[in-house]
Parts: structure tokens; sequence; C-alpha cells
């Protein structure tokens, strides 16, 4: 799932201060999941802004609402009206599903209640973590299945560097563990051990992130 | 004319845990000090959300969260995640600017009517 936190109260406040009408907007899905922006938060957010305003005599109507999606336009049909009826949209969806907002009603200020982490999973309750950074080009079959990318802090495919020491990450050793300690403990539980002996060729980084926005297109779905 | 100084009464909102402080207060019921409390009956504490203790002080109460001692919860986690929870409502309310102390948390068993209704005049003070 896409990974967020809340931003904290004081920076969603200055940001839609001068709305009388507000929208906050959650997302039924990763974010809902990682409980950053579902419709609990959205409740929460909504309860915060109304004390605030009561203490601080300031008049603003706040509605709450939550979709299955904000990165899919059909589901902000259920919410046009309201989206329609606010001075502002408060988007507790990931930084994608608050920019989808702004493009399908176009015209409308949509603001980010969120900022946006990582792909990741839920690794105990509570607490997620990184595994993947949308290379474009997977190469976990090389690696045991532990990414080399999200999971060494300097996404090295020819690894470790010479920071690793008892199996944590130069980069902070009280929190991370060394990508490459994890390659190589999967890859000798596998049998693969020797695979690790190949030298990894340069990496083809434009197949992700590089190269400008990513697109797919599926031309047997499309209309 | 209004006395100075004199401010309307807050409504108290308890959520009581029904293995516990529901049995404590139908034990203490009649006792001057649970009149105009407002009672909410939950299966276990850890069932009362961030949300219903927000929405109850924006309508204008206090909330009191009453559960089984730590340790001692039918559900096993059930009071810590409430307790948790108050730590986040705490949270929300010193964000917007409000005085902490409209929630409050205490642990109590079912025999212990005397501690509920003294819990609930600490809780009563403006
Ligand atoms: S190799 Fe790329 S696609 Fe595969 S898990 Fe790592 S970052 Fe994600
Ligand atoms: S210590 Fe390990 S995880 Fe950290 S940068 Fe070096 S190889 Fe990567």
């Amino acid at each position: 799932m896409i990974t967020a936190e809340r931003k904290p109260f004081g920076e969603i406040a200055d940001m839609v201060q001068d709305a009388k009408k507000l929208l906050i907007l959650g997302c039924g899905s990763c974010v809902t999941v990682c409980m950053a922006g579902g419709e609990k938060e959205v409740a929460m957010l909504a309860s915060a802004m109304r004390l605030a305003n009561r203490k601080a005599g300031r008049k603003a109507d706040i509605r709450e609402a939550t979709i299955e999606r904000q990165c899919d336009r059909e589901w902000f049909d259920k919410v046009a009206e309201d989206i329609e009826w606010a001075d502002a949209v408060l988007s507790m969806a990931c930084g994608v599903g608050a920019q989808f907002c702004g493009e399908a009603f176009e015209g409308k200020r949509v603001v980010p209640a969120l900022n946006t982490k990582f792909y990741g999973a839920t690794e105990r309750q509570g607490v997620w973590v990184e595994r993947c950074a949308g290379c474009g080009k997977c190469v976990l079959a090389d690696f045991g299945g532990v990414c080399p990318i999200a999971r060494c802090s300097k996404s090295l495919l020819n690894g470790p560097c010479g920071g690793s020491q008892d199996g944590k990450c130069e980069v902070d050793p009280d929190r991370l563990d060394c990508g490459w300690q994890l390659i190589h403990d999967r890859m000798k539980l596998l049998g693969l051990l020797d695979r690790l002996e190949a030298v990894q060729p340069l990496k083809d980084w434009s197949a992700g992130g590089d190269g400008g926005p990513g697109r797919i297109v599926r031309e047997d779905a499309t209309l | 004319m209004k006395k100075p100084g004199k401010r309307p009464k807050q409504r108290l909102v308890v959520f009581c845990c029904e293995n516990s402080a529901a049995k404590a207060a139908e034990s203490a019921a009649g006792d001057p000090m649970l009149k105009g409390v407002e009672f909410v009956r939950v299966p276990c504490a850890g069932r009362v959300e961030i949300r219903h203790i927000l929405k109850r002080i924006e309508a204008g109460a206090a909330v009191l969260a009453l559960a089984c001692p730590l340790d001692n919860c039918k559900y096993i986690h059930g009071n810590r995640r409430t307790l948790k929870r108050v730590d986040r409502v705490k949270q929300v309310l010193k964000d917007a600017g409000i005085e902490e102390g409209r929630v409050r948390m205490e642990f109590l068993s079912s025999v212990d009517p005397h501690k509920l209704v003294n819990v609930i005049k600490e809780a009563k003070r403006p």
C-alpha cells in the first residue's frame, strides 16, 4: 500500500484557515489501512478543526466524507455535491488522490492533509515498513526476494558497503537493518549464495522514477 | 444577572466497561454524585474510539472512560488501547487549544463503587 502520515494540526489549520466551507475528504483504501486518512481520521480531524474554530471564534462549516478511493474518477460522483459546495477540499488521501481530486474538479482548491511516505507493508499493528521504491524494473528475483533499492539505504546493487556492522546499517544502526545482510541471509537460506558473486550491471532507472512522469497504457483496456 | 465567575455546569459522559465500571455503577445507583451523569455502557473499554469521545466533547461534555484494571481486561488489550486513544484525544484537544482535562481515564473493578463515585466527583470539578 501507499503509506502516509497526517501533517501536524497547525500546518493543516494554516492551509485552510480562510475556507468558510470546508470538506474533509477521506480515502477508503491504502491510507485507511495505515490509519492516516480513513473515515476515523476524517472524524478526528473534523472534530479538532471544529473545536479549534469555536475556541478562536472563527466561523466555518465543515463537512466530512470518505470515498472508496481518490485515485479513481468514478468514486467522486458520490461526493460531487459536497465538493461543489466547499470553498476548499482538505484531502486525506495520498498525494496521488489529492491531485486527482483537483483534476476531477477543475477550479476547486484541494489541499493535502497527509504527508505521503512510501510503498509499505504492515509489519505489526501500528507499524508500517517500506518494501518497494517503484523502480519500474523489479530485480527481486536476483536478490532472494529482498529489494536492494528500497531496503539498502544507498540502494546498492553490488553491496554491502563497508558500513554494514552486526547486521545493522551505518546510516542509522539503531533503527535500520542492513538490507544487504538481509539479502545475504535470504540467499543463503535459499541455497543461492553463489549467485551473489555476479556483478550486477548498471540499472536502467528510466523505467521508474527517472525520465519524467510515468504512464502505463494497456491498449486492450482503453476505450 | 449571572453571578460573575459562575460557569454553566458541564455535562459528564462516562463510558463504562460492562465487565467492571457498569457493575460498580449499578451498585452505586442512587448516590447523589451520579445525578445528571450520562452513562454509556460498552462491552469493553476498547470499544470506545477517539471519534466517540471527540463527538461528546464537541457537544460540550466532559468525558470519563472507565475500564478494568490494567492487565485485567477480558479482551486482553482493550483497556490499554483506550488509554492510548485517550492520550491521542488529549493531543487533539491541545492542538485545538482546549483544556486536556476534558477527557480522563480511570481503572476500577466491578466491586469498587466507592472509587467510581470518587472518580466521578473528581471529573465533575470544573
Ligand atoms: S526491485 Fe524495484 S520494483 Fe522490485 S521491489 Fe525493489 S523497488 Fe520495487
Ligand atoms: S550498511 Fe547495508 S543497508 Fe546500509 S548502506 Fe551499507 S549495504 Fe546498504
